[in-house]
């Protein structure tokens, strides 16, 4: 890693030469329709299909802990999360193992889901 | 329920100990600018840590009569505190490490309003633009240092995680400290914590002095993860997607501790980014690890990664059961 930002000239402290793309620096405020409306299907390249998961996944974190989306949630319900069955299911598996180990929230109180895993088209 | 609360006045140490009249009004404005009511809320959390608390809601509930104001005197300026949590002092007095964080939120939350989001210097159209208020805000929190070797290793992971994993990030947190490097974390606790903690015990016993302990936090989390008081090197960005690329443009590799969505966020930003085309050369060492009882975990994790993004996304990362020595080695190679 070394060599290679010697051999680029790039600098040691910060790293100018990976690519980030608009899509990963665009601000995403999850709200319940913005949560409904995310594009998960494998007709995508697979990078934006990253992006378009981070920020699923990013809305639930919400949802989970922080003020405003704890505010959301209040106020709409669950966040309903649709997509393609074969993105959905192992997202739906993965959610609800990080469930029923405790990964969500600090123990203490029981979780109550913030997201609903809808399987669309 | 009540919580132990005291009033204090603070002199911030380090820099920053001036501010334009025009950024003490903002900060002070009580007719409801945004600025204040952040800057409020990012201080308490601060404040906060150490508590076990992963409610941003419930902690500005609980410390509803919190406040901080600024004065400015001959000197300087001088923070009032009144309602604080009593956890942030030591017989009266405020512990160091908390007072310099609640310094870094004034510097960010200040810098951020008045030379990065109202600036039309940055074109946030453009990635260059976004990427380049991302490099000046870490530079102004003098995060950004020259000469110095790549020695920075991001670690990401969950806040409630269990015991022996908690244990577990410790170990790795050793073995990268006894190899000279800095760790830098989302500053809340459990998987943000540990490796801190084992790096600095490690850098003790290197007789390193200056070792690094950096915290990237933004406004959303930082009251569900107050920053934990090893951090040395606090930044305020404004936003996930800034803290994010903070992260992968300031390590020199990553570590993936188990987590929960959080941590699969992450995971799937850094992979998002190493899977474009432009990237398919760059080295960034990735390894996800975790003791043995964590194995079913990262298979999962790899199961969900392969059903999604393919096969490609699975070659940018190495998964490692239990063994903290070889870690750091392929961090380090």
């Amino acid at each position: 890693m070394r060599d290679f930002r010697k051999e680029q000239r790039d600098a040691y402290y910060f790293n100018w030469l990976l690519k980030i793309e608009h899509e990963f620096q665009q601000l995403f405020r999850p709200t319940y329709e913005r949560m409904c409306n995310l594009t998960l299907h494998r007709r995508q390249p697979t990078h934006l299909l990253a992006a378009n998961l981070r920020r699923a996944f990013s809305g639930v974190v919400a949802g989970n802990v922080k003020d405003e989306g704890i505010r959301e949630i209040e106020k709409h319900g669950p966040f309903e999360i649709a997509g393609e069955p074969e993105i959905m299911g192992p997202m739906d598996e993965l959610m609800a193992s990080f469930v029923a180990q405790g990964r969500m929230k600090l123990p203490g109180k029981a979780y109550n889901p913030c997201y609903r895993i809808v399987a669309g088209s | 329920m009540d919580y132990k609360i005291v009033d204090a006045q603070v002199s911030p140490t380090g820099r920053l100990e001036v501010l334009s009249r025009a950024e003490a009004a903002k900060l002070s404005d009580q007719s409801g600018g945004g600025l204040r009511t952040l800057y409020r809320n990012c201080s308490l959390a601060v404040l906060n840590c150490g508590n076990e608390l992963d409610d941003g809601k419930e902690l500005l509930e609980r410390y509803h009569s919190f406040d901080i104001q600024i004065q400015q005197r001959a000197r300087g300026i001088k923070l009032d505190i009144t309602g604080a949590p009593a956890s942030a002092f030591v017989d009266g007095e405020m512990i160091r490490g908390i007072q310099e964080h609640l310094v870094a939120v004034l510097r960010d939350v200040v810098y951020a309003s008045t030379e990065i989001s109202g600036s039309a210097r940055f074109d946030y159209s453009t990635s260059e633009g976004v990427t380049d208020a991302v490099f000046h805000i870490l530079r102004n929190a003098n995060v950004l240092q020259p000469i110095t070797q790549p020695n920075v290793v991001v670690c990401w992971g969950g806040h409630s995680i269990k015991q022996e994993e908690y244990e577990y990030t410790k170990l790795v947190g050793y073995q990268l400290g006894l190899r000279g490097l800095n760790v830098c974390t989302g500053c809340g606790p459990g998987a943000m914590k540990g490796p801190m903690k084992g790096a600095a015990l490690a850098h003790a016993t290197q007789r390193i002095t200056n070792g690094r302990y950096l915290g990237f936090t933004e406004p959303g989390i930082i009251a569900a993860e107050a920053p934990n008081p090893v951090v040395n090197e606090l930044v305020i960005l404004p936003d996930v997607e800034k803290r994010l690329e903070a992260f992968v443009r300031t390590g020199h590799g990553i570590v993936v501790f188990p987590g929960g969505v959080g941590t699969a966020e992450e995971i799937l930003y850094i992979l998002g980014i190493l899977l474009h085309p432009d990237n398919a050369g760059l080295p960034f060492p990735l390894v996800f690890t975790g003791p043995r009882s964590a194995q079913e975990y990262f298979l999962r994790i790899d199961r969900f990664i392969a059903q999604t993004l393919g096969e490609a996304a699975r070659q940018r990362y190495r998964i490692i059961i239990d063994d903290p020595e070889a870690v750091a080695q392929e961090i380090t190679a």
